[in-house]
């Protein structure tokens, strides 16, 4: 579902990883590893598409990653940052609507039963939904935010620290349903145990990082 | 027909103003009297400067000498609104289109539909028109351009996430869009619905000491409102539309080489 070739990123003369090559097959959990500036943000962003890859070629669900593909390879991804932040005036139902009153979206349907069961399986109040999203703890931004990523059905999930904000129990909950689901891919950063142990896999950015600069 | 000129003594009493700055610096003991004194000169230079270009423009009332004037104006308030906005200047080429149609379109329905003027570049009309459509704009505009790319750019992962569920620029930043445009319309509209009875609007109060009778006056200044905000937000909204080409890349992210280097000098 993701290949990664050669990749190679850099911000002006400082390289941040280099020759980066990885897959992911369908169904794969897979956590990304190293010390904090390492680039395992970067990487998730590389693969988004936010920053340009200098070298190397991405692969997402088998299409390569260019402007060009991007509004198909989007219908099945879903990226969830680590500190959901909107300033706007938006309610919690508002919010995981948006993305379906999209052009790209319109053959998903909401269900608001399927969307009433994700939350009592994510533990969160159904009177949340008329809550303006900028009130929610962190923790509650990144649960709905993963309903709705749920919602719109996508296959390939990029997670960055999706549950930093998260206890024990809410962290387990959410591992469950994700673990358990093998349609979902994915690739998250994370520095949560239990969470990198349960991945089936581990990808460790330090050997790829370029020593020469700091 | 005209107003009665100021004497030379009278402009230098009307100089008296400073007077009262300077003696509120004086007591409270604050050290602006070169700034306050730099500012008032520069305005009154300038002022002179335009009067004599205006008789000019009058003099010569020609199409072309009318419209480049216009054409001037118009670079220099593209300029202006994209270093106040905090952008940088590559926009230029987005914004001076969007300001040009805008402006140019209001202009002319008024010129011909409204005021009937004959011909329809009559220079007293039309250039100070255009200099009060434009100057109005020009402060909407960088409040909206402004808010708009500095919410995106803050909430840059929350936007990113939004493109990334399908969402083209447009619709992951109608939001935006919305916020920004709310924040300049709000203040402009109370300010509109307190005209005539807070303040006397300038034009109207120089018509009538011009000699203009106040029914006359009235119309006019209803009519040259109504024009700023058809003016003012047409040159919010296309400015907004044509500087998204500039202001996301190709994948529809925002394109952060737009903003200005913060110095702490902006604004």
């Amino acid at each position: 579902m993701i290949e990664a070739k050669d990749i190679t990123v850099a911000f002006g003369d400082r390289t941040i990883f280099e020759n980066l090559s990885f897959k992911a097959l369908k169904g794969e959990k897979i956590a990304v590893t190293g010390k904090s500036g390492s680039g395992k943000s970067t990487l998730l962003k590389t693969l988004l598409g936010v920053v340009p890859n200098k070298k190397g070629t991405i692969l997402i669900a088998e299409k390569e990653l260019n402007p060009e593909n991007a509004i198909e390879i989007r219908k099945k991804l879903c990226y969830i940052p680590q500190n959901v932040i909107i300033s706007n005036e938006i309610t919690v139902e508002d919010y995981i609507k948006m993305p379906f009153t999209f052009r790209a979206n319109r053959e998903i349907e909401f269900i608001r039963d399927e969307m009433l069961s994700l939350f009592s399986t994510f533990s969160l109040e159904k009177e949340l939904l008329t809550h303006d999203f900028s009130s929610l703890s962190g923790g509650e931004k990144q649960r709905v935010s993963l309903v709705r990523g749920f919602l719109m059905k996508r296959e390939i999930f990029l997670f960055d620290e999706v549950t930093s904000a998260l206890d024990e129990t809410n962290t387990v909950k959410i591992m469950d349903y994700i673990f358990n689901r093998d349609d979902i891919t994915m690739l998250s950063v994370s520095h949560t145990s239990i969470w990198i142990e349960r991945c089936s896999k581990k990808i460790d950015l330090e050997p790829f990082r370029n020593n020469g600069g700091k | 027909m005209g107003a009665a000129d100021i004497s030379n003594g009278g402009m230098i009493l009307a100089f008296s103003a400073l007077i009262i700055p300077f003696a509120i610096f004086m007591i409270l003991g604050i050290d602006l009297y070169k700034e306050t004194l730099i500012s008032v000169i520069r305005m009154s230079v300038q002022l002179f400067l335009v009067g004599f270009y205006l008789t000019v423009i009058f003099d010569y009332n020609s199409p072309f000498i009318n419209c480049g004037y216009i054409l001037l104006m118009l670079c220099a308030a593209s300029y202006s609104l994209i270093r106040n906005s905090g952008l940088k200047m590559t926009m230029f080429s987005h914004v001076f289109p969007a300001l040009l149609i805008a402006i140019t379109t209001v202009l002319l329905f008024y010129s011909f539909a409204v005021f009937e003027n004959d011909p329809f570049y009559d220079a007293p009309y039309f250039v100070p028109v255009a200099g009060m459509l434009l100057g109005n704009s020009m402060s909407r505009t960088i409040v909206t351009l402004e808010r708009f790319y500095s919410s995106i750019k803050s909430d840059n992962d929350g936007f990113t996430a939004s493109v990334i569920m399908g969402g083209s620029i447009t619709e992951a930043s109608r939001p935006y869009l919305r916020t920004a445009y709310k924040a300049g319309i709000l203040p402009y509209l109370a300010g509109v619905a307190t005209t005539g009875i807070v303040a006397l609007p300038g034009m109207m109060t120089g018509q009538m000491l011009g000699g203009t009778v106040p029914s006359i006056a009235v119309k006019y200044q209803i009519a040259i409102l109504l024009a700023i905000l058809a003016a003012t937000e047409l040159s919010t909204i296309l400015t907004i539309i044509f500087s998204l080409r500039k202001g996301f890349n190709a994948m529809g992210f925002l394109n952060e080489a737009i903003f200005k280097p913060k110095k702490g000098s902006s604004k």
